[in-house]
């Protein structure tokens, strides 16, 4: 039998057999040219994003969900960096530039069901740097696909290779516990826009860990608190099966009080009929969910699909703007806890939703909000170091002060570099301007709130 | 017991689904020999072109035939352009050279489509839920899963059993070369079979498509599955795609939704629904293991294959 | 016991032909395995030197990675067993050394054992429980044959890669970090990359000999013998279930091996050394380096990894390429880099 194979194959066998040859060897040549001209590995700045799009890319998305799909182009499809490409060298002829130049190593999540959660801290982050206009930001973005050792290795090249002053972007706290020891445990000042799994804000706190967003378990708190006062006694709480699924559903607990039923199901789920089936046999008064992301669109459709009338809350994270349009006029009136909320009464977030709407074309999600804070955070400690991110030390410094005008008001860092803020009561309406739906923010919950982690942190204030 | 009916039919919904996908794979086996990693990424695209034909149209049997033909269409590409070249290869380079199909796929699909999620809705005349019992609503598309997978059963029994085409198809599969002796085109026989089943593994994707979110790699799951569900069935077996399939999905959910409790007997509620979560993922291969001992070649292959 | 593999074995297509060393290794492919090692062993002072010091690590996964799909390429390019799991028994050696570095660090106990994160205690063990693991899964998938052999491996290796997702105490899915664990090898500290890639490369060439030695061996013969006409080494009397299944557990051992190898290097523990899509990568490097010549793996590890290392600035869509060539590779030239090198006319037999 292979003789006859072989026969057929003669003819274009040849012409197979050199391109194979050619194209093995070209890879091996063009490593090596890589390695050679390494240091003008293309760099990606805020200011080039939107012009450096050669990939072609379709984005023919009539119907996509309301992400800001434009600014997709720049991170799929870096720049090539030719050896005589002149791009990297081109960067200093910005004119706004006058602060200095910060290098930083964005790893977040850019695909599957939550893509638009990194999106959005990417974009508000660019955004900060943009309205600024004082610093070169170069910004090194990776998607991690929501893998940990996937992004652990991003990480690593990270830290090696391209030589970050300071690292963010972490969307999911599973990914946050395999990258976060290692950078800061190499001396490099991490800043979470969103993931803030329990540990690192208690006994494994780190004086270059720094959290812009919330403590995992806040959350949940504020939904606990509401939940119970609301007068519910039997609850059963789902979320996925990982760190900040646990976190939320501890957090929630912790202020409400013990659940019928805890459900835990895999991280990126989509189908929650045996959930929801288990949900009507435990029959509680209330349903409280976790579900970030596509999980949260996909749980709160086939929730309502079931027939089921049991009322759900969640936290903000169960409820932004992209799942509330998705789920469409049913989630209009369902309550979840923030610490932010668009339409947030101060000049810091005025600026920040109308230049958000202004780029990107949509309002931004809570997520967008915390890249921003972020961003400002940076840039306030650049600030306080003359503009340069090199002095780890009086960065830390700086970066403890948190001297920024948050988008949330208030914001002042515990003594494990997490938030101290106010939690706030949403409710999902439709915005009277632009008509899409969004929260709005009905009522205070919880006031000046710290972590239950603090007091296991040995850092000091 | 309501708890239990429906688990059942999320099972059997979830089993339906796996044979829409594993019916053509073990046809495909069965009759040309060939290992295809890429029948997943079938599914996929079924999805894929189901999600985008159904955003721009809003009308969701537009979209199923849509998913249907791309399936098709692609499957029909790939056999012509690929798979024909490797009939007469060893395993291995089948293996290969779908495995490269199948990381071309998943790239490809990223960039036709972005790296965002899509989603398909259920029609809007089965987005209601139907009383299986009293105190019991199940939702409509469900229970029309479970509808489309009969049919399929019944369809793929009928050509099999009842046509000429089919003849073709069980005679070739014990004697390969009578089929091609007796004038049987055996290459457009190939062809055709390859795109049903590609068309099947479209269907499947669209039908699933609701509880998914349609992205990048969502075949492979299923690909391994269904890979299961030939080994528990065996090769070729319509039979045994059927059996091996509900058995694979009534085990899967029966496990999710009672092995929580049964931890719960002996360690924490919190360990337990975490534990029997995880546990529960690997219900279906146990299954595998206690057939590949007792049946070797599944539980309908034929001895000689 | 009755051997189920020998009565249809004559039905079964006429294996692997395009195996290099079906007659036997040529001095070239030695002169090769040499050339390519001594590279190799040079490669980390030259990065280093050049100012790349970032490429050591990437160099020990190239040698780490290439040991495992060498072993692969023992089963199959000489055993003619294709199997689409060896990614189980990578995680099954990176779950044994990464749980006994876990435990040592928690000063907590495994079974009543206290851990350790010394390798000259977890790389054997790792090497044991493969050997261990291969037999069981060998035994159970060698009853299979053909297709049959590859969906099975392919399907016992989700079954531990979910296995390993429920081991909440390591992270469940998330895996967990041992970045405190020291790379104690006997009385060394193996802490710099450097020293860690010679350990790892000293590895590499033990296996490489052993191997060859052992392809060459009686028991070689009658494994490649298998390969090519099981129902003939049947009637010569051997019991060819027996020595696949003794080829198959050897490479899961040492497959198991640089499973452990891994997690030292990368200091993270998770199942995604078990997901299915390493086990095909491992089937990659084999056959980009080219089956049946050992040392493929390992240039076909090489190529793999300075293919990413290369396109992550530019793409990312880096696999699409990598299939794209893999097909070319497959239709073009079957026989890989190895044999693309090596090949001369004596092209298909």
């Amino acid at each position: 039998m292979g003789g006859t194979t072989n026969l057929r194959r003669t003819r274009s066998w040849w012409l197979w057999r050199a391109v194979a040859i050619v194209a093995t060897f070209g890879i091996l040549a063009a490593a090596c040219g890589d390695d050679d001209t390494d240091d003008a590995a293309p760099a990606e700045t805020a200011e080039a994003a939107p012009e450096a799009a050669p990939e072609p890319e379709p984005a023919a998305e009539p119907e996509a969900a309301p992400e800001p799909e434009p600014v997709e182009e720049p991170e799929a499809a870096p720049e090539p960096a030719e050896e005589t490409e002149p791009e990297p060298a081109a960067e200093p002829e910005e004119p706004a530039v006058v602060g200095g130049q910060v290098k930083v190593g964005m790893i977040t999540t850019l695909s599957t069901g939550a893509a638009y959660l990194g999106e959005g801290i990417r974009d508000a982050f660019i955004l900060a740097f943009e309205l600024d206009g004082r610093y070169e930001l170069d910004l090194i973005v990776e998607d991690d696909g929501r893998d940990p050792a996937f992004a652990q290795q991003l990480a690593d090249r990270m830290l090696t290779r391209d030589e970050v002053d300071v690292m963010t972007g972490i969307v999911f706290s599973n990914v946050a516990g395999a990258v976060v020891p290692q950078v800061v445990n190499a001396g490099t000042i991490y800043i979470s826009p969103n993931a803030a799994p329990s540990p690192f804000a208690g006994a494994q706190c780190h004086e270059n860990y720094f959290v812009a967003s919330w403590q995992n378990d806040n959350q949940a708190e504020a939904m606990g608190v509401y939940v119970a006062d609301q007068g519910y006694e039997s609850v059963v709480a789902l979320a996925p099966n990982y760190q900040a699924g646990h976190d939320l559903v501890a957090g929630f607990k912790r202020f409400f009080g013990e659940v019928d039923e805890e459900i835990y199901t895999e991280l990126g789920a989509t189908d929650y009929a045996q959930a929801i089936a288990q949900i009507r046999e435990a029959n509680p008064e209330a349903v409280y969910f976790f579900y970030p992301g596509g999980m949260g669109i996909a749980f709160v459709q086939q929730y309502i699909a079931s027939g089921l009338e049991i009322p759900i809350f969640g936290p903000m994270s169960s409820f932004d703007e992209v799942i509330v349009d998705a789920i469409g006029d049913v989630s209009l009136g369902l309550f979840n806890s923030s610490f932010w909320a668009p339409d947030m009464d101060n000049e810091a977030n005025r600026v920040f939703v109308e230049a958000y709407r202004e780029k990107y074309g949509t309002t931004p999600t809570a997520y967008a909000a915390q890249g921003y804070d972020a961003a400002l955070l940076l840039i306030s400690a650049l600030d306080a170091n003359g503009g340069s991110a090199s002095d780890t030390a009086g960065m830390r410094e700086a970066l403890k002060a948190a001297d920024f005008d948050s988008v949330r008001g208030k914001f002042r860092f515990n003594t494990n570099n997490h938030p101290i803020q106010d939690w706030y009561l949403l409710e999902v309406i439709r915005d009277p301007v632009h008509g899409d739906l969004t929260n709005t923010i009905v009522a205070t919950i919880l006031e000046d709130h710290e972590d239950a982690y603090a007091s296991d942190c040995s850092l000091t204030g | 017991m309501n708890l239990f009916i429906e688990q059942t039919l999320n099972g059997l919904q979830l089993g339906f689904t796996l044979l829409m996908v594993s019916a053509g794979l073990t046809l495909i086996f069965g009759i040309m020999n060939i290992i295809n990693l890429a029948h997943g990424s079938l599914f996929m695209v079924g999805a894929f072109v189901a999600a985008d034909v159904g955003g721009r149209t809003g009308n969701y049997l537009l979209a199923l035939l849509a998913g249907i033909a791309g399936a098709a269409v692609a499957g029909l590409i790939v056999e012509l352009g690929l798979i024909r070249r490797l009939y007469h290869r060893d395993h291995l380079y089948q293996v290969l050279a779908t495995f490269a199909l199948v990381l071309i796929a998943n790239q490809a699909v990223q960039m036709i489509w972005g790296l965002t999620p899509r989603s398909v809705s259920a029609p809007a005349f089965l987005d209601r839920t139907v009383p299986v019992l009293p105190g019991l609503p199940y939702p409509a598309y469900r229970l029309a899963i479970i509808a489309t997978g009969i049919a399929v059963i019944v369809f793929l029994h009928l050509l099999v059993e009842r046509t000429r085409v089919g003849m073709w198809i069980r005679a070739g599969r014990t004697h390969r070369e009578l089929v091609g002796a007796f004038g049987v085109n055996v290459r457009l026989l190939y062809t055709l079979v390859f795109a049903v089943g590609a068309g099947l593994a479209g269907l499947a994707g669209v039908v699933a498509a609701p509880f998914l979110s349609v992205e990048s790699g969502i075949g492979d799951h299923f690909l391994i599955l269904s890979f299961v569900v030939i080994v528990v069935g065996g090769i070729g077996s319509l039979k045994g795609a059927l059996y091996g399939s509900l058995m694979l999905g009534l085990a899967d959910t029966w496990a999710r939704t009672y092995l929580p409790d049964l931890f719960g007997q002996f360690v924490d509620p919190s360990t337990a629904a975490t534990a029997g979560a995880s546990v529960a993922s690997a219900s279906i291969y146990l299954v595998m293991v206690v057939v590949l001992v007792v049946k070797p070649n599944g539980l309908f292959g034929l001895a000689d294959e | 016991m009755s051997d189920p593999q020998t009565a249809p074995a004559s039905r079964e297509r006429t294996g692997i032909r395009l195996g290099l060393w079906a007659r036997g290794p040529s001095r070239w492919h030695i002169a090769l395995t040499v050339v390519f090692l001594a590279l190799l062993s040079v490669a980390p002072l030259w990065v280093e030197a050049s100012g790349r010091g970032y490429l050591v690590t990437v160099l020990t996964r190239v040698v780490i990675f290439g040991l495992a799909a060498m072993s692969l390429d023992f089963v199959m390019g000489y055993g003619g067993m294709v199997s689409l799991g060896h990614a189980t028994f990578l995680g099954a050696g990176a779950y044994t050394a990464g749980a006994l570095t876990y435990h040592s660090l928690d000063g907590s106990r495994l079974l009543g054992i206290p851990g350790t994160d010394q390798a000259l205690v977890t790389w054997p063990l790792a090497t044991v429980v493969g050997a261990l693991l291969g037999l069981v899964i060998g035994g159970l998938s060698l009853r299979t044959k053909g297709v049959y052999f590859i969906m099975a491996t392919l399907a016992f290796n989700q079954m531990i890669y979910f296995l390993f997702n429920a081991l909440e105490i390591y992270g469940g899915d998330d895996g967990v970090g041992l970045f405190a664990a020291s790379r104690a090898i006997g009385p060394l500290d193996a802490s710099d990359d450097i020293v860690f890639f010679y350990v790892c490369f000293a590895v590499l060439v033990v296996f490489t000999v052993i191997l060859n030695l052992v392809v060459r061996a009686p028991f070689g013969r009658v494994v490649r013998g298998c390969r090519s006409n099981m129902a003939r080494m049947a009637a010569l009397g051997y019991q060819t279930y027996r020595y696949r299944l003794a080829a198959f557990a050897l490479s899961a051992a040492i497959t198991s091996l640089a499973g452990a190898m891994a997690v030292t290097e990368s200091q993270f523990l998770s199942p995604s050394f078990a997901e299915w899509t390493e086990s095909g990568e491992l089937l990659i490097m084999v056959i980009v380096g080219g089956l049946g010549s050992l040392i493929g793996g390992v240039i076909g590890a090489g190529a793999l990894f300075l293919l990413e290392e290369l396109s992550i600035d530019i793409t990312d869509n880096w696999q699409f390429f990598v299939g794209i060539g893999l097909l070319a590779i497959v239709l073009g030239a079957p026989r890989g880099l190895t044999g693309t090198l090596l090949g001369g006319r004596r092209s298909h037999d």
